[in-house]
C-alpha cells in the first residue's frame, strides 16, 4: 500500500495554485536545502501524518463541488511532490480526469520521474530559484542541470499555458540583474507564465 | 477585508452560481460574525451539502447538472473581494506577510510544523460544537 508523509492540508485557495479552487496537500521531503525554506518540516520525514491515497481523497473530495465549478483540484507541493509519484498516481486514479492536479515543484527529480508524471498532471508551479549555476548551488546545495532538462522536456510536451515558472528575488544569493537573466533565458526556453517576485526576510 | 471573509464571500458566489444554474433554491443568511474565519464553516458546509443533495436529485431526475465554468478570478470584481495574494507553497521565505496553508487553519496556528495536523483537528471540533 502506497503512504506518504504530509504535513499540511489545506482548503480553498483561490486561484494562487492554479485554477479555481484549490486545496494545497503538502509532502514531506525534499532533495533541496534552500537557505530561506519556510517549509523546513518538509526536511524531516518523522513529522507529518501518513496518509495512502484513499485516505487523502476521502479526506479533500469535500470541496470536490468548488473544484468541479472553477475547474480547481488538488496542487501538491511540500517539499517536493515529485518524489511521491506513486501516490499521485494512485490519487488520480481515485480523483479521476476531472480534477485538475498540479505540483508545486523545484524539477530536481530524476528525468524518467519528469516523463512518467507528465500525462498524470494538469500543470506544474516550478520554483526554478535561479538559472545561474553557482547562485542556485549556493542557495539549494544542488547544482540545477537536471532541473533545466527537466523544464525543457516539459516545455516540449506540454501547452506552455501549463507552465508557471517563479522566479524569486533572492536577498545576499541574487541580484536584480541576475533575475533579469532568469527570466530572459527562460523566456527563450518558450516559457509563457513567469511569475517574478521578491522573497522577503521576516 | 480578512483573508477569510473573502474567501468566505468568493465561495458563497459560488455557492450562489450552482444554484441558480441549477434551479435550485438556495437562500443564503447574511453573516453575522465579525471576526475573520477560516474561509467556511459549518453553515456554509452544510450549504454545499445541501446543493450536493439536490444536484444528485436532478441527476437521478434525468436533468443534467451545470457545476462547471465558473471563474472564480472574475468573482473577486463581482464580491468586490481583492484579489487574496498568492503565497508560496514549497520552499523560501513568503513575499507578503502571511504563511502557508492557513485556509482552513486557526490564526494562531504554526503553520505547517507538526503541530498543524492537531490544531486544525480542534479547529474541527470547535466548529462542530459551535454549530
Amino acid at each position: 500500500m502506497t503512504k506518504a508523509k504530509i504535513f499540511g492540508v489545506s482548503r480553498h485557495r483561490l486561484t494562487v495554485d492554479g485554477e479555481g479552487v484549490t486545496t494545497l496537500v503538502a509532502f514531506n521531503g525534499c532533495p533541496l536545502r534552500c537557505k530561506y525554506c519556510l517549509n523546513k518540516t518538509s526536511w524531516d520525514m518523522d513529522k507529518g501524518r501518513d496518509y495512502t491515497p484513499e485516505m487523502l481523497f476521502e479526506e479533500v473530495k469535500i470541496d470536490q463541488l468548488y473544484f468541479l465549478a472553477t475547474h480547481g483540484g488538488v496542487t501538491f507541493g511540500g517539499g517536493e511532490p515529485l518524489l511521491q509519484k506513486e501516490f499521485i498516481k494512485e490519487f488520480r486514479a481515485l480523483c479521476g480526469p476531472q480534477w485538475q492536479i498540479v505540483v508545486e515543484t523545484s524539477l530536481h527529480v530524476p528525468f524518467e520521474t519528469v516523463q512518467e508524471m507528465n500525462d498524470i498532471l494538469d500543470g506544474y508551479i516550478v520554483d526554478i530559484k535561479d538559472l545561474n549555476l553557482e547562485i542556485y548551488l549556493a542557495y539549494t546545495g544542488k547544482e540545477n542541470p537536471l532541473v533545466l532538462k527537466n523544464l525543457e522536456w516539459i516545455l516540449q510536451h506540454n501547452d506552455p499555458e501549463r507552465i508557471k515558472v517563479r522566479v524569486p528575488h533572492i536577498p545576499e544569493y541574487n541580484t536584480d540583474e541576475d533575475v533579469a537573466k532568469s527570466v530572459e533565458r527562460l523566456k527563450a526556453m518558450g516559457v509563457v507564465d513567469i511569475d517574478e517576485f521578491q522573497y522577503i526576510i521576516r | 477585508m480578512a483573508k477569510g471573509k473573502q474567501t468566505c464571500k468568493i465561495l458563497k458566489e459560488i455557492r450562489k452560481q450552482i444554484a441558480a444554474e441549477n434551479d435550485i433554491k438556495l437562500v443564503i443568511e447574511e453573516c453575522t460574525y465579525q471576526g475573520d474565519c477560516l474561509g467556511t464553516c459549518p453553515k456554509c458546509e452544510a450549504e454545499v451539502r445541501y446543493l450536493e443533495r439536490e444536484l444528485e436529485k436532478r441527476q437521478r431526475m434525468g436533468k443534467a447538472a451545470v457545476i462547471a465554468g465558473m471563474a472564480v478570478g472574475t468573482m473577486f470584481a463581482a464580491t468586490s473581494c481583492d484579489k487574496i495574494l498568492p503565497r508560496p507553497l514549497e520552499g523560501d521565505v513568503p513575499y507578503i506577510p502571511d504563511s502557508i496553508p492557513s485556509d482552513s487553519i486557526p490564526d494562531d496556528a504554526i503553520l505547517l510544523e507538526n503541530e498543524v495536523m492537531a490544531l486544525m483537528s480542534k479547529a474541527t471540533e470547535k466548529n462542530d460544537k459551535s454549530e
